[in-house]
């Protein structure tokens, strides 16, 4: 809503300064978007383009023909957005513009040209940021005119920002009531009165409206012998500085009163309804209107319409129809100005995504009460610049006149919900400031009566609300809730996210944030079809069709991205929610950590080789282990475990954590990597994080005392084919070394000659140690004669 | 002596002794002689040649100590190190800026006695909007433009059709359905923080993103009013971004609460809006059969990208989720 700062000191004589006006009204809820001050813009004007000539040598800027109404003239313009017949701002030299540049007379004689002004951008005429081509103007607007008047930039504006539940202050009148309650000054309401000359409207028009709960008052107005032009300046110019275009006399009345009332008004030339007929009714499914801006319209039965004797003219509280649009050959005019039902309303404007200033004041709740001193208003001001002849009286269906609400509120309840103390005499002092009066009760509730315009106030509490904000939000004393008795802090669970979060940067992962959305291209590259997905079902851009069913994607895609830029050593890991159909209403929502490692490890480098290491799959198992390994847990990896079709088939596996399957991890498929665009050295891992914090969580940590006796280091070596997991042979070692083992490390793998081909020898250091004794030679003998037998039960030969 | 206290190394000190000790020294024939040395004279020589002998010791001693030092000196300086080369450390990774404001935040709540909750991101109607005194013809509901989901596992391609159900699906639009989620399980007093991603139908931008986080808060007690929800605020402004950032309320509208407020903190030389914040409407509180004549309540919500951007002056929104390890790894 853009308040002419004139405009408002016509309502209320308020003379404070401007930047105190709107700290006011922001305190009240009318938040100030913007102050927009006059803007000096001398030498400016409208002018048409009339030709565009490309430039030899230069192709970053044109020559353009334009012509103010005093000739044609060249300048140069760096922009390309307008062609031949667009209406566009010229600076004269001699101008100048809202950054303070001084427009001359410029001669470019490298390229053989004088440009005689300059086309502008919206930043330099001061109206936005925007610098991205030349303002352009709506074809109407005419020729020589000049750009500030034209842009409503010759006033001072306060632009507000009009929450949902203040209909009232969608209109100047309502702004003034509040700025006058404020600063206790007299409202000085626009005057409505009018010597009606002409036949009665009754006898003019008929009105039936057929749901009166979706239209609760409809009144008509009627003005006749009008001669259509434009509007006197003074009401164009208002119009102009509230952003809304001037027309035509009639148009202009009826947006004027519009702003002023907050009453949507729509005119109907009365010569091109049927029948002379207002009917009021629900559309028929399928049935047509092509509304004022040119499109057809198809309606729906919970459309509600404006029709005549025949046929839809309006779509109720949205927009007219073309058919009975006023024109330059009107001379008879009715004046709708009708209550239409919010939801009604917001509907319909929803379903045709059409949204309108009539739209959106009726979808907020327009004042019932206004209807006929708005009409009434729009065809003496008819009368005033269009030398209509006024209509007597009106035609009024309503099922009841609109009366004020009875309400009541206990000061009590006030001030134990605000935390204050304030008097009830003072309560009724700051309701009576805008127009709630009192209509009795007493200290324990008090009775008041609310005006028609405020129809967000149903409750006690929406008098709670006001009594706040009359008083000022920051005149309340602040304090700190009690409770001496209240305990807070985080759940085991939530204690072992964090520690989890922690342990992935630990594990030397930089913690991502990828988008919960996915599209059909991306789940390709992975040569995933799987079609239980979550879709999304009115998406803006394709690439958020369906909740990730996995973080994996994403995360290629943040290494793809950060591939592209150069970078060769990516390591990301994410926490979040994946989705996939549950059979319920909600689908099931799981937490994953997912990661990706892509590239070579440029840490690895330092002090040892120039080159840096490529990343291998146990870079990833590592990751894992080492997050498991924080958490307190150990990690079990599945090689029988299914994998997907995005990882490579032979390094790939399943990953078990406390005994639950979670997940798994692998390189990705070299298809994967180049469809993607990342180094074929990609691994990816994506576990489950619930059991997870479940088994940290409930983690039974006891202290086992530490042998004081020394402990025997035995290295053994087997030779094996090169099926043999590693893992199983060190368990068969580890299961024959007896009660005495404390542990079995794996520290080489060998392969080469004297080998044969097919073989490979795995070295491991075995570990003795009781807690009793000092351990013999014998012991140690014995429990490796052990191992080697049971590893040469499993074809592992010992080397010598 | 001289010699020994002069001697440049080992061997110096080696030879000087030998020179001494030497089968062909000095006190070597005298040794040899005292066999034959007069009764009377033996003890006084044999105490004289054991003191020669001793201090010779004692001078090849302390030179030996010298040299050793030297050595010792010489050897350290040679395995002398280029300390300016990289250390080898552990890689050790990057929180997400929005990780970190969540906990930042959340922190300063836990320290002033609340709890953590959380919901799920895909939600009903009911929760999202019913629940919260939103119905479906509110002004509100336009204003968040809402994605909504098809969770029954058919591919739902072509369909364009938003459903009007209560029983719709959609992506939780605000963290607010976790408040009645949390009402309808625990009775109060209630004094938590629920962060979170949210969602809009939004065309990706510099300023706009399909999702974002927020955390919420919710107190609900026999007794929170207004002004503790203008206090709790202020303290946490005060403690999260610091004592000079003083605070504002004006008048907003939220269908949840009321009164409503936006907040506005004093951000470098203007007043910049960071939340929304109110007390629990009644209808709220009903609709999870709390009685609000006895529980009263407020909640208040935090943008985490707009807190992130303003902190550390990021200027596009997009730049959270690229994941551009550049980006990321200037947040520890």
């Amino acid at each position: 809503m853009k308040v002419p700062l004139s405009w408002l000191r016509e309502l209320t004589p308020v003379d404070v300064d401007v930047d105190v006006l709107a700290a006011r009204l922001h305190d009240l809820g009318l938040i100030v978007e913007a102050v927009h001050t006059p803007t000096p813009l001398d030498h400016v004007v409208v002018a048409e383009v009339k030709e565009c000539r490309a430039i030899e040598g230069a192709d970053r800027v044109q020559l353009v023909i334009v012509d103010d109404g005093s000739g044609p003239r060249e300048v140069m313009c760096g922009a390309f957005n307008f062609g031949p017949g667009d209406r566009v701002p010229l600076a004269l030299p001699g101008a100048v513009l809202a950054g303070g540049l001084r427009i001359d007379v410029r001669e470019v004689r490298s390229l053989g040209i004088t440009s005689h002004g300059m086309l502008c951008a919206p930043d330099e005429l001061g109206v936005g940021e925007d610098h991205d081509g030349i303002l352009v103007f709506d074809s109407a607007v005419e020729v020589g005119g000049d750009v500030a008047t034209v842009l409503g930039l010759t006033e001072t504006v306060i632009e507000l920002e009009i929450t949902p539940n203040r209909p009232d202050c969608m209109g100047m009148v309502g702004v003034a009531r509040e700025v006058a309650a404020a600063f206790g000054l007299p409202l000085r309401v626009p005057d409505s009165t009018v010597e009606a000359t002409g036949a009665d409207v009754a006898t003019l028009a008929s009105v039936e409206v057929h749901d009166p709960a979706r239209c609760p008052r409809y009144v008509a107005a009627a003005a006749v012998d009008i001669t259509i032009g434009p509007s006197p300046a003074w009401m164009a110019a208002r119009l102009q500085a509230c952003g809304v275009r001037p027309i035509n006399n009639v148009v202009d009345v009826t947006n004027y009163v519009m702003l002023e009332w907050g009453q949507p008004l729509h005119g109907f030339d009365l010569d091109l309804l049927s029948g002379n007929a207002v009917v009021v009714r629900d559309a028929h499914a399928g049935e047509t209107l092509r509304t004022l801006d040119g499109e057809l319209r198809t309606l729906v039965g919970a459309d509600l319409l404006i029709c005549d004797a025949e046929r839809p003219v309006a779509i109720a509280g949205v927009m007219g129809g073309e058919d009975s649009e006023v024109s330059p050959a009107t001379t008879r005019v009715l004046v709708e100005s009708a209550n239409f039902a919010a939801p009604s309303v917001m509907g319909t404007s929803k379903r045709l995504g059409l949204r309108t200033e009539a739209s959106a004041r009726f979808e907020r709740g327009v004042d019932p009460g206004v209807c006929e001193v708005a009409a009434l208003r729009a065809v003496k001001l008819l009368r005033d610049v269009a030398g209509a002849v006024v209509c007597a009286g009106t035609v009024d269906v309503k099922e009841a006149d609109p009366t004020p609400r009875a309400l009541s509120v206990r000061p009590t309840r006030v001030n134990r919900l605000l935390g204050t103390d304030l008097e009830p005499a003072l309560m009724l002092e700051l309701l009576a400031g805008i127009e709630i009066d009192s209509t009795g009760g007493d200290d324990l509730e008090l009775h008041v009566r609310v005006p028609t315009w405020r129809v967000d106030l149903e409750r006690e509490i929406d008098l709670v609300e006001e009594i706040a904000r009359l008083y000022g939000y920051n005149n309340i004393e602040r304090s700190l809730p009690g409770g001496r008795d209240r305990v807070g802090g985080l759940t085991a669970a939530q204690h072992a996210e964090r520690r989890l979060r922690d342990a992935v940067l630990a594990a030397g992962a930089d913690e991502a944030q990828t988008t919960t959305f996915v599209s059909d291209e991306i789940l390709d590259r992975l040569g995933w079809t799987d079609p239980a997905r979550v879709v999304v079902l009115n998406p803006l851009q394709e690439e958020n069709r369906y909740l990730r069913p996995s973080l994996v994607p994403n995360l290629l895609q943040g290494a793809a991205y950060n591939t592209a830029r150069g970078m060769r050593s990516i390591r990301l890991a994410e926490i979040g929610s994946v989705f996939a159909p549950s059979g319920e209403l909600l689908p099931e929502e799981r937490i994953m950590l997912g990661a990706v490692f892509s590239g070579v490890d440029l840490d690895a480098r330092v002090h040892r080789t120039r080159r840096a290491r490529k990343f291998d799959v146990y870079d990833m198992k590592g990751f894992l282990e080492s997050v498991c390994a924080d958490m307190g847990l150990e990690l079990e990896v599945d090689g029988t475990a299914e994998v997907g079709p995005e990882l490579h088939p032979g390094r790939a596996a399943g990953v078990r954590i406390a005994g639950c399957d979670v997940g798994g991890f692998g390189q990705v498929h070299p298809r994967v990597a180049d469809a993607f665009d990342v180094a074929v050295e990609t691994f990816v891992a994506e576990i489950e994080i619930g059991p997870l914090l479940v088994a940290h969580a409930g983690r039974v940590e006891a202290y086992e005392p530490v042998s004081s006796y020394p402990a025997a280091r035995v290295d053994l070596a087997f030779v094996v084919g090169e099926e043999m997991p590693a893992a199983r042979l060190a368990a068969t070692i580890r299961d024959a070394a007896g009660p005495l083992c404390h542990g079995v490390d794996l520290f080489d793998v060998y392969r080469g000659d004297p080998l044969d081909a097919g073989h490979k020898s795995l070295a491991f250091e075995v570990t003795f140690q009781a807690d009793d004794r000092t351990l013999t030679d014998k012991d140690v003998t014995r429990a490796v004669e052990d191992v080697v037998t049971a590893c040469a039960d499993l074809g592992a030969v010992l080397r010598s | 002596m001289e010699e020994i206290e002069r001697a440049g190394d080992f061997e110096a000190l080696d030879a000087a002794r030998s020179t001494v000790f030497g089968r062909k020294s000095r006190l070597t024939e005298i040794r040899r002689g005292l066999a034959e040395a007069p009764p009377d004279v033996k003890p006084v020589l044999g105490k004289a040649l054991g003191e020669a002998n001793r201090r010779v010791e004692t001078a090849c001693d302390a030179r030996r100590a010298v040299l050793d030092l030297a050595r010792e000196a010489e050897m350290l300086e040679r395995e002398r190190l280029d300390l300016t080369l990289p250390g080898r450390r552990m890689r050790h990774g990057h929180r997400h800026v929005i990780t970190r404001v969540i906990r930042e935040m959340c922190d300063v709540f836990l320290s002033m006695g609340y709890r953590v909750a959380s919901g799920p991101e895909v939600e009903t109607e009911w929760y999202n909007f019913e629940a919260l005194n939103i119905p479906a013809w509110h002004p509100a509901r336009s204003e968040m433009d809402t994605l909504y989901v098809d969770t029954s596992g058919t591919d739902g391609t072509g369909a364009d059709r938003v459903p009007d159900a209560t029983e719709a699906t959609l992506l939780r639009t605000h963290t607010s359905p976790v408040q009645v989620r949390l009402m309808e399980s625990t009775q109060p007093p209630l004094y938590h923080v629920m962060p979170g991603r949210v969602f809009r139908n939004e065309t990706q931008d510099a300023t706009h993103s399909a999702q974002f986080h927020q955390v919420e808060g919710l107190v609900v007690d026999s007794d929170v009013t207004f002004g503790d929800m203008a206090g709790t605020i202020e303290h946490f402004c005060h403690e999260y971004f610091g004592p000079g950032y003083d605070i504002r309320l004006f008048p907003d509208f939220f269908p949840f609460t009321e009164p409503s407020a936006g907040l506005e903190v004093w951000w470098e030389d203007k007043w910049l809006e960071i939340a929304g914040l109110g007390m629990v409407d009644p209808n709220v509180l009903r609709n999870v059969g709390f009685d609000p004549e006895t529980w009263q309540g407020f909640a208040f919500g935090f943008g985490v990208e707009r807190v992130a951007m303003l902190r550390y002056g990021i200027d596009d929104i997009r730049t959270f989720y690229n994941n551009d390890v550049r980006f990321l790894e200037q947040f520890v």
